[in-house]
């Protein structure tokens, strides 16, 4: 995966490339399901009413991505796919059920429980969303968005004492997230405790440098202690300041289902991966004059001036995004991945630092961070983001291949097979991990397998320099 | 009218050209909360909370129909072409012009933007005149006041100090100054009193006497520079074709403050005095003096902007003190759609307190005076927050409606933009919402919403405050947009004590002159002011509600220019007036 592109290529999928299904097929599904009406029975997709004004390009997202549930009503995917599409754009209440249909065929997942609550929010149905995002936390003490989310309702109840328990809780699983610590410095504000504010804010406000809300409130902290100097100066570096949240990966997907932006960065990803980045810069300059403000289009467009090989005007755009959106975690993403081109290894290491504490439990962040600790040749370093990238993503074919050499060179051969293993799904017919398994079940004394796995080698890179000492340690345990 | 709660998540609508929903829902989407960091909601329902009670008693009953008020708004929407003054109209005045004792009612009308600015013949504003026993008649023709500009709000105030109200109407275009001529007939004085403007979107106004001089100057806040000629296509978040938000448009307003000469005519002072350093898509206006020094101050409420505190230094020039003061943004630093504003002393600590009506997905903010205009935001402490993030608020008044002597507040809520699950024929309908406080001073809503069984559901903006039956509750007067207005009947007044004060000087109402009552019940303070609300103006007399009190011994009354005087004692259940001078 190329992680300039703002479309994912994980294992969420990119945008959807959804078959079209007759609609005697979906009205079928849905009138079986209306009519067994029993428990175990599969949710039909949640609906709009079919006189609900909508644009064309979104009626049409929506019947296809329906027809696709309709298809696999028993696929908690799709039914929380579908969520992001009506979420996306602004269909909260169809979104909510989707997502109650995704949790009740993927009960462990608690994004979506935690995305109907989002909706209920905006919705106003905040006591259902309190509820939700209450059963959330208990369940699972460690899922920082619920908490932080939580605590921002608390906050609106005007409950600081509350408020400041779940962010703290939030800061347990996103310590350097700057939502959760402006989050936690406001609350201090709040019950007058300036200094504790000021304490937290004032050593990482210039790391915080784009980030307005934390100018603000540091402001308002140095202005309760009578600093009248300091506090004029980040109060207007903080005006106008957005608002912000600690996202979760639903959270992320779902911006790519805005359909308003999403036919636009479709066509111009399309362009790049055929190697037309200048049509792409043409095609996203061009949507810009109508949505000068959408993030996606421009992060894509910083990817597409990368592609050219133009990075000035890439980091330049880039800014743009990071002043419109100072926690978007993609941009920090691209950022880094700018900078590694232009031989900047610190630099895209501090951006890809940001964007894991933007959004910490996103694989993606921790996955371009090894990589330019990798780069860096700081291997060692490079394990933990690593591992918190599988963790967060089991199947991720890069940090899993990664995390098998890693293993490899400590000739630790069970681990480093399990992560060629979980690798392979995603990782196709690639080379490091079919090699990397081969010499691993050799390891392992599973010599049938790896025997298998060594023709694949020899069949398709002949000239594998593995090729030779795997053999022979295949023929010495035999 | 940007969308999004106090720390407010849901924006950020970009500036410029992009369809403001769109990108409101952009970021709400990503972001979602709100509240604080997002708190809230965006386009949302119109529906709070299902668990909401809905059995309390009724505090209002409906009545516009049955006393005659047979206007209904028109906003000139073709059902096609989206223009955007169709979005935030029209204000309501309650005032006595004939100076019989009762309140009458002026409604703001809109109607059609096309060809000019001009009304269908028939479509102008409205002037009932109240008979008694809940009864109107339109008198409008004979009144000489059916100005048929395509309007947006009003604003009273006797400015020639000859003892009967004047009116000036804002409109999109040419605002308009009727002077009352005291015979039940007003003339159309603009064009010789000098406020005769060009192309602007004029919203709320101000009579007060900012130079101290004995008469009532004029604050007019302008929001976008729009004309047919600057408009957008803008789209939801649905893609359908929407209302676009003040920013796309790139115009916003100055404010223009006129001085009046006392002859009967103003000078357009905006630029001497400092008002034209700063500009701002300004709705609401909030003023008195703001930070007690003993001259008057204004608060403007911008829509997406930073708002704006002007306050009066000691040669009469104003200096933009927002930020500050604390004022210009929310909590969190975002900058909120302000649309209604009032100053009012909610803690009874002696200094004003704002109180702004906000988008859908933001909540309505309150900013606590600290002392010496100072001010924090207080909202949530207060109640204020979860009550409002669900509607997008305009006209606003805070008093005792049922006059246990804790104040309450009435918010006339209409959305903007095509919600989620957009409601039939009207998608921007909202119910209202009232507001009751206790000891703690800490705010909650009060079932039925909007005090009335069943609840009320129409596009509102426009409300007006002022006891027009005379029976001791304070009744309220809506405008809807393309609807019938409501006339609330206040229900609950007459269950405990009140009291009212008429607070004069020169012969006409007290502008900005705040009067002090202490009893059991503690301290209540209320000030002269028309021009709160959302381009509307309210009655001037001030009301208190004295719980089982029967009595105020002593009526304080703190003029503007900070000298004080007392009068009383003084009986329940009257109006009594407190004539400058005559105190001790």
């Amino acid at each position: 995966m190329n992680p300039q592109v703002t479309q994912s290529r994980g294992r969420s999928g990119s945008l959807p490339q959804i078959p079209t299904i007759p609609a005697q097929v979906v009205a079928l599904a849905l009138l079986l399901a209306g009519f067994t009406g029993c428990d175990s029975a599969p949710p039909a997709p949640a609906t709009i009413a079919a006189n609900r004004v909508v644009a064309p390009v979104l009626r049409k997202f929506i019947d296809q991505t329906v027809s696709a549930v309709a298809a696999a009503p028993d696929n908690a995917r799709l039914h929380g796919r579908l969520g992001m599409v009506y979420e996306a754009n602004g269909l909260y209440e169809a979104a909510a059920q989707s997502y109650r249909n995704a949790a009740s065929l993927e009960g462990d997942n608690p994004s979506w429980p935690l995305h109907e609550a989002i909706c209920y929010i905006q919705n106003g149905a905040i006591e259902r969303a309190d509820t939700i995002l209450s059963r959330l936390v208990n369940d699972d003490s460690t899922f920082g968005p619920a908490w932080f989310w939580l605590g921002s309702l608390r906050v609106g109840r005007g409950d600081l004492d509350g408020a400041m328990t779940a962010f703290r809780n939030a800061q347990r699983v996103a310590a350097n997230s700057p939502a959760v610590i402006v989050a936690i410095a406001h609350c201090h504000v709040g019950k007058r405790q300036h200094q504790q504010a000021v304490d937290l804010l004032a050593p990482i406000i210039e790391q915080l440098s784009g980030y307005r809300p934390a100018h603000y409130v540091l402001g308002l902290a140095y202005k309760g202690l009578g600093l009248r100097q300091k506090s004029m100066r980040h109060l207007r570096r903080g005006v106008d300041a957005p608002p912000f949240a600690l996202d979760d990966a639903v959270a992320i997907e779902l911006r790519r289902y805005k359909t308003s932006v999403s036919s636009v960065m479709e066509n111009a990803i399309g362009l790049m991966q055929q190697g037309a980045p200048e049509q792409a810069v043409t095609l996203l300059e061009r949507a810009l004059t109508q949505l000068p403000g959408e993030v996606s289009l421009l992060n894509n467009l910083a990817s597409a001036y990368q592609r050219t090989g133009n990075y000035p005007k890439a980091l330049q755009i880039l800014a743009q995004a990071e002043q419109l959106e100072p926690l978007n975690f993609r941009t920090q993403i691209n950022r880094s991945v700018v900078l590694q081109r232009q031989k900047d290894l610190p630099g895209a290491l501090a951006a890809a630092e940001a964007a894991c504490s933007y959004a910490p439990q996103v694989a993606e962040g921790h996955v371009e961070k090894a990589r330019v600790l990798l780069q860096m040749r700081n291997v060692d370093a490079a394990f933990l983001p690593l591992q918190t990238a599988v963790d967060l993503a089991p199947d991720h074919p890069w940090a899993n291949q990664q995390l098998g050499g890693y293993h490899s060179r400590a000739q630790r051969w069970a681990e480093a097979n399990q992560a060629y293993r979980r690798a392979l799904p995603n990782a196709g017919n690639r080379q490091a991990v079919i090699v990397g398994l081969a010499r691993s079940y050799a390891h392992l004394g599973d010599l049938p397998r790896a025997r298998n796995y060594l023709e694949r080698v020899r069949k398709n890179w002949p000239k594998d320099q593995n090729i030779g000492p795997i053999d022979q340690l295949i023929r010495s345990k035999e | 009218m940007k969308s999004s709660q106090q720390f407010t998540p849901a924006r950020k609508r970009s500036a410029g050209g992009a369809p403001w929903i769109l990108l409101a829902v952009v970021v709400l989407a990503i972001v979602g909360l709100a509240g604080y960091y997002l708190l809230m909601p965006v386009p949302g329902t119109q529906t709070d909370d299902s668990t909401v009670d809905e059995s309390g008693p009724a505090w209002f009953a409906e009545g516009a129909a049955a006393a005659g008020i047979d206007f209904v708004h028109a906003s000139g929407f073709d059902g096609k072409t989206y223009l955007f003054p169709e979005i935030f109209c029209a204000g309501v005045g309650v005032f006595d012009y004939d100076n019989d004792g009762l309140l009458d009612i002026y409604l703001v009308q809109s109607a059609q933007l096309e060809g000019g600015q001009l009304n269908q013949p028939g479509q102008s504003n409205r002037l009932y005149r109240n008979l008694g026993a809940r009864k109107f008649q339109d008198v409008t023709e004979q009144a000489g006041v059916g100005d048929a500009g395509y309007g947006i709000g009003c604003a009273c105030g006797d400015y020639d100090n000859d003892g009967d109200v004047d009116l000036y109407v804002t409109n999109v275009g040419a605002d308009v100054l009727y002077r009352n001529d005291g015979n039940g007939q007003f003339t159309d004085v603009s064009r010789t009193a000098g406020i005769s403007q060009s192309a602007r979107v004029s919203a709320s106004a101000a009579f007060g006497d900012y130079d101290n001089d004995g008469d009532l100057d004029l604050y007019v806040v302008h929001y976008v520079d729009w004309s047919k000629s600057v408009e957008l296509p803008c789209y939801n978040s649905q893609g359908t074709l929407d209302y676009c938000q003040p920013l796309n448009y790139r115009l916003p307003g100055k404010d223009v403050l006129y001085r009046n000469d006392g002859n009967g005519q103003f000078t357009d002072v905006s630029k001497e005095v400092g008002i034209h350093s700063v500009f701002g898509n300004g709705f609401g206006i909030a003023a008195g003096d703001l930070n007690d020094d003993g001259r008057l101050d204004y608060f403007v409420a911008n829509d997406s902007d930073p708002n704006q505190l002007w306050l009066q230094n000691d040669q009469g020039k104003f200096a933009e003190s927002s930020l500050w003061h604390g004022v210009a943004v929310n909590q969190m630093g975002d900058a909120e759609a302000g649309m209604g504003a009032a100053a009012i002393d909610i803690d009874h600590d002696g200094d004003l307190d704002l109180y702004l009506t906000h988008l859908i997905t933001e909540t309505n903010t309150l900013y606590l005076n600290a002392g010496g205009g100072d001010f924090e935001d207080r909202t949530d402490q207060l109640g204020f927050g979860a009550t409002s993030f669900s509607y997008t608020g305009w006209g606003l008044g805070f008093g005792d409606f049922d006059n246990d002597t804790h104040l309450d507040a009435y918010i006339a809520n209409g959305g903007v933009m095509i919600p989620d699950n957009a409601p039939q024929p009207d998608p921007y309908v909202q119910h209202n919402v009232l507001l009751t406080s206790d000891n703690s001073n800490k705010f909650r809503a009060v079932s039925p919403k909007g005090g009335t069984r069943p609840p009320l559901l129409h596009t509102s903006r426009g409300a007006a405050f002022g006891d027009l039956d005379n029976d001791g509750g304070i009744d309220v007067v809506v405008n809807n947009k393309d609807a019938s207005p409501y006339l609330l009947w206040n229900v609950r007044g007459s269950e405990r004590q009140w009291i009212r004060f008429r607070v004069l000087e020169q012969g006409r109402d007290a502008h900005y002159a705040r009067v002090k009552i202490e009893g059991g019940f503690g301290t209540r303070r209320r000030m002269v002011d028309r021009s709160y609300s959302y381009a509307s103006s309210s009655e001037a007399t001030l009301h208190f509600g004295l719980g089982t009190e029967t009595a105020v011994s002593v009526a304080e009354v703190r003029w503007l220019d900070g000298s004080t005087e007392s009068f009383g004692p003084f009986s329940a259940g009257q109006t009594h007036v407190l004539e400058r001078g005559k105190g001790r």
